[in-house]
């Protein structure tokens, strides 16, 4: 506890920062949850819970939303899923958002820093620890409608 | 306050140029396994159209299963770490062969190598060692 208050996920956004410089990146984010599965399924895109397990409806609806990102996954150096408390986002999404001074110009406190191969990242300015909070949560779907022109719809 | 964080990071790779890279993963990943103690690397594969099917696969055949796999295209590295003491790291590589997802299901032969729960006294030096082993393995 003591390591993430103190280093407030540094790791991920420079690992992010250091995968994009030597591969041929297009999209990446950093999430959060308050379960190991949440964030194992979120980061793979694929619900990893054993199916044969009787399911909710939210679960059910959950695994319904992943199936369709990790079948669209082809489409991802074009669209974004969601927004996340950090993003890494390509040149092409930059351009479909309307350019990284649409983004500057929110009223939303954001750490907005030019990242290798003319990629971008985009990060809530406040702890990834607040994730649990509602003004946290009114921020990242604050971030999602400025993120709105990239997101991979379903009808898209 | 607990919980876990993820990072994921799609990338364009092609498999097929680069066994050697997966062969250099595999002996990475022993000598993590054996520094830390891990009593076996978790390997889930899903031939199905859903995860129905497990298997988990030891170091001893982890080569030879990644061979059989050599054609598919190398899609994501993510990697998780909890807010509370414990300490996990998870390395999850996903391959997602095209020609597979369209003839036997969407989920055709995709692979999980998963090491978990790696307890150790020095919780930073983890991500030192993974940055290495990360930069040493990949392009």
């Amino acid at each position: 506890m003591v390591r993430a208050r103190l280093n407030e996920f540094k790791q991920f956004v420079e690992f992010g920062k250091f995968a994009w410089s030597v591969l041929d990146c297009c999209y990446g984010f950093i999430y959060s949850a308050p379960n190991c599965t949440d964030v194992q399924s979120e980061l793979t895109a694929i619900p990893i819970s054993p199916v044969e397990k009787e399911l909710s409806e939210k679960e059910i609806k959950r695994e319904e939303e992943l199936d369709f990102y990790q079948d669209n996954r082809q489409y991802m150096h074009k669209y974004i899923r969601k927004a996340y408390w950090g993003n890494f986002l390509n040149k092409n999404h930059i351009v479909a958002i309307g350019g990284i001074d649409f983004v500057k110009k929110s009223s939303l406190s954001l750490i907005i820093e030019e990242i290798a191969n003319d990629g971008i990242y985009i990060q809530l300015a406040r702890s990834l620890m607040d994730f649990e909070k509602s003004d946290f949560q009114m921020e990242l779907k604050e971030l999602n409608r400025l993120l709105q022109a990239v997101k991979l719809r379903k009808e898209s | 306050m607990e919980g876990y964080a993820g990072l994921c990071i799609y990338y364009n790779y092609d498999f097929t140029k680069n066994i050697h890279m997966v062969e250099a993963l595999v002996n990475k990943a022993n000598q993590l396994s054996d520094k830390y103690q891990l009593s076996q690397f978790q390997c889930m594969f899903s031939d199905s159209d859903r995860f129905t099917r497990y298997k988990k696969v030891t170091k001893k055949n982890f080569v030879e299963l990644f061979k059989e796999l050599r054609k598919k295209t190398f899609e994501s590295i993510s990697f998780y770490d909890s807010f509370n003491e414990d300490f996990n790291i998870s390395l999850t590589f996903d391959l997602f062969p095209p020609e597979a997802r369209e003839d036997k299901g969407r989920y055709s032969q995709d692979l999980y190598l998963i090491i978990n729960n790696i307890v150790v006294e020095n919780e930073f030096k983890q991500f030192a060692e993974f940055g290495k082993f990360a930069w040493s393995v990949l392009d």
